[in-house]
């Protein structure tokens, strides 16, 4: 009599120890996927980025950077109002270059003086044009 | 010899607050930066309300602060060792260093990305200008572009980096952000290994800890350039996950809600979006202080510290609206709301991947393993998901209520966006792989040290995730 329910409850504790271990191992699989996908992706990206082309474009972006900021505080005096623009990228970078010697303004109608970029020019084929306004 | 002093400032102030936050962890080295990252976003909120120069200010902040926590250490009330038995822990420090830091051999090459320059690099060229400078060109309607709003932490470090080279050096500027990228990384990361508190053995250790390794490379993964490239955006996504990990997944002991006090201020003085999702976060530590501790002593002061990490962003929101600051891409848009909800739907989802292999693993967690979550004393993932989603949703309304082109808006940036929310189910699927590798042949089994405070919580989970 005591046998038979016995068995019954060790072959149900069985099965479910059975799906526990196939539903463990699956959240494992979905874990262990989702992981690898990603962090392949980071390798891609650091292969990338490492690679000699991208890694001189951005390397010529910062020096370009560095030598057009460098033309500016050779053609501007220091402190002085500027007009770069409004609303362009032109002005945007132009606003990035001449901080920390420059007070950038958006028309001419205060600035002594008037910025633009030119090409060529000698930063990576870019210039800065400064023009002194009366 | 610069770079020397460099590091000496990135890092010397730190370490005393880092060891009374967190103790002897293998976390605590990842806590160093942070925290003095923390200082110098103080710092420039002090000098931009007052006057003076970044240096200064950080030189008082810093020597405050180490005050402070050198008080807290001769009382020995916060130096610790591990709240429990924690195996190997320079092994662990080791493994997760090198899997934060690999990408690193990026650096070598100036990646810079637009934004940076635009927005972070510019912002940390006018604080190393001064107060004035700072003023000036944060009113100046030119550099309205550069949202001059933003939070002060990562301007504060990187001008701190200029300040310590006596020049601008963006190349070297980005460098320390990717170093603070990859600190809260290793804040996530060691997090991770502390749900496992020593109760396995060496193999199943070994194997968590090659886990983790696969959780730091993956998150990397989904932060793609805008890891390497100066955004911030994996700043406060990481700093954000780590509070999140620290505060509402491991057990509520006072070593990681001290931790997730600092990751929270750090999320929050970071950026906008991560001010946001720090008060998220915050709301939702509070709840579980009042709802699920059994011993309620003391709750009070942990508020106080909730508000005191974000304290210094509110008091930089202030400050900026005094001075009638504003972001650029807050305002009245020519396309309907519906136009937008649209395009920020299709947008969102598309990047939010992770979404379903994250919601497989919690049902199947849920089903199997609550009663091993139960016993590492870790919290139901009801509220790591509340995070998720609220954070997603107040991103979500951002896009849907601001001014700029939705499809180019949603386009260039919610790649970047959904960092956060792709990280953090990650780091829940991380979790739970870890439950699971405690699962495979033991029974669950009470943790008196773990448990004590996580088991009301983790009990609920049962009723929560799988019904009656």
């Amino acid at each position: 009599m005591s046998e038979a329910p016995e068995g019954l409850v060790v072959a149900a504790r069985t099965r479910l120890r059975r799906r526990s271990a196939i539903g463990i191992a699956l959240l494992g699989v979905i874990v262990a996927g989702s992981f690898l996908v990603e962090a392949q992706q980071a390798v891609g990206v650091t292969v990338q980025l490492t690679g000699s082309a991208v890694a001189k474009q951005y390397a010529a972006n910062l020096h370009q950077f560095y030598c057009l900021q460098d033309e500016i505080h050779g053609e501007v005096p220091r402190g002085a109002a500027v007009a770069v623009g409004s609303g362009t990228e032109e002005s945007q970078e132009l606003s990035e270059l001449v901080v920390l010697w420059a007070k950038p303004e958006p028309s001419p109608q205060h600035s002594g003086w008037a910025l633009s970029l030119v090409t060529p020019g000698l930063c990576e084929g870019v210039g800065v044009r400064a023009v002194l306004h009366p | 010899m610069n770079i020397l002093l460099t590091c000496a400032v990135l890092i010397v102030p730190g370490i005393l607050p880092a060891v009374v936050i967190a103790g002897q962890r293998p976390v605590t080295p990842f806590l160093v930066p942070l925290a003095t990252a923390l200082m110098a976003g103080v710092a420039v909120l002090a000098m931009f309300v007052t006057a003076g120069s970044l240096m200064p200010w950080f030189a008082v902040v810093a020597v405050a602060v180490n005050l402070l926590a050198l008080a807290a250490l001769l009382k020995g009330a916060w130096l610790r060792r591990a709240d429990s038995s924690e195996r190997y822990p320079w092994v662990t420090f080791l493994v997760v260093l090198v899997a934060v830091l690999w990408p690193l051999a990026v650096l070598r090459i100036p990646v810079i990305g637009s934004d940076a320059r635009a927005i972070w690099l510019l912002h940390a060229a006018m604080v190393f200008g001064g107060h004035n400078t700072l003023v000036a060109d944060m009113t100046n309607p030119s550099y309205l572009f550069s949202n001059p709003d933003y939070p002060p932490l990562y301007p504060g470090l990187t001008a701190l980096v200029y300040a310590t080279q006596g020049r601008v050096d963006y190349h070297l500027g980005v460098a320390a952000i990717v170093g603070l990228n990859a600190c809260t990384l290793g804040v996530v990361g060691t997090g991770v290994m502390e749900a496992v508190q020593g109760q396995t053995r060496t193999l199943r250790w070994g194997a968590n800890l090659l886990l983790v390794a696969f959780l730091c490379g993956a998150i990397y993964g989904v932060a793609g350039e805008y890891a390497i490239n100066g955004y911030a955006d994996l700043l406060w996504a990481g700093a954000a996950v780590g509070a999140t990990l620290y505060g509402l997944v491991l057990s509520p002991s006072r070593g990681h809600f001290a931790v997730a006090c600092l990751c929270l201020a750090v999320a929050a003085l970071t950026k906008n979006e991560g001010f946001v999702t720090s008060v998220i976060i915050a709301c939702l530590i509070a709840s579980r202080m009042f709802t699920c501790r059994p011993q309620r002593a003391g709750v009070w002061l942990r508020m106080a510290a909730l508000g005191a990490a974000l304290a210094p962003t509110v008091g930089w929101i202030i400050a900026v609206r005094s001075r009638g600051l504003s972001n650029s891409f807050l305002g009245s848009s020519p396309e309907s709301t519906l136009t937008r909800l649209s395009a920020t739907t299709v947008g969102m989802w598309g990047q939010l991947h992770l979404v379903v292999a994250a919601l497989c693993v919690l049902l199947l967690g849920a089903l199997l393993l609550r009663s091993h979550r139960v016993g590492l004393g870790l919290a139901n993932p009801a509220r790591l998901w509340a995070v998720a989603v609220l954070s997603t949703l107040a991103i979500a309304a951002t896009y849907i209520f601001g001014s700029y082109e939705i499809h180019w808006w949603v386009g260039s940036s919610v790649n970047r966006t959904t960092i956060f929310a792709n990280s953090l189910l990650l780091t829940d699927m991380a979790v739970w792989a870890v439950v699971a590798m405690q699962g495979v042949d033991q029974p669950a089994w009470p943790n008196p040290v773990a448990s004590a405070n996580g088991r009301l919580e983790a009990a609920d989970l049962s009723s929560t995730l799988t019904g009656p």
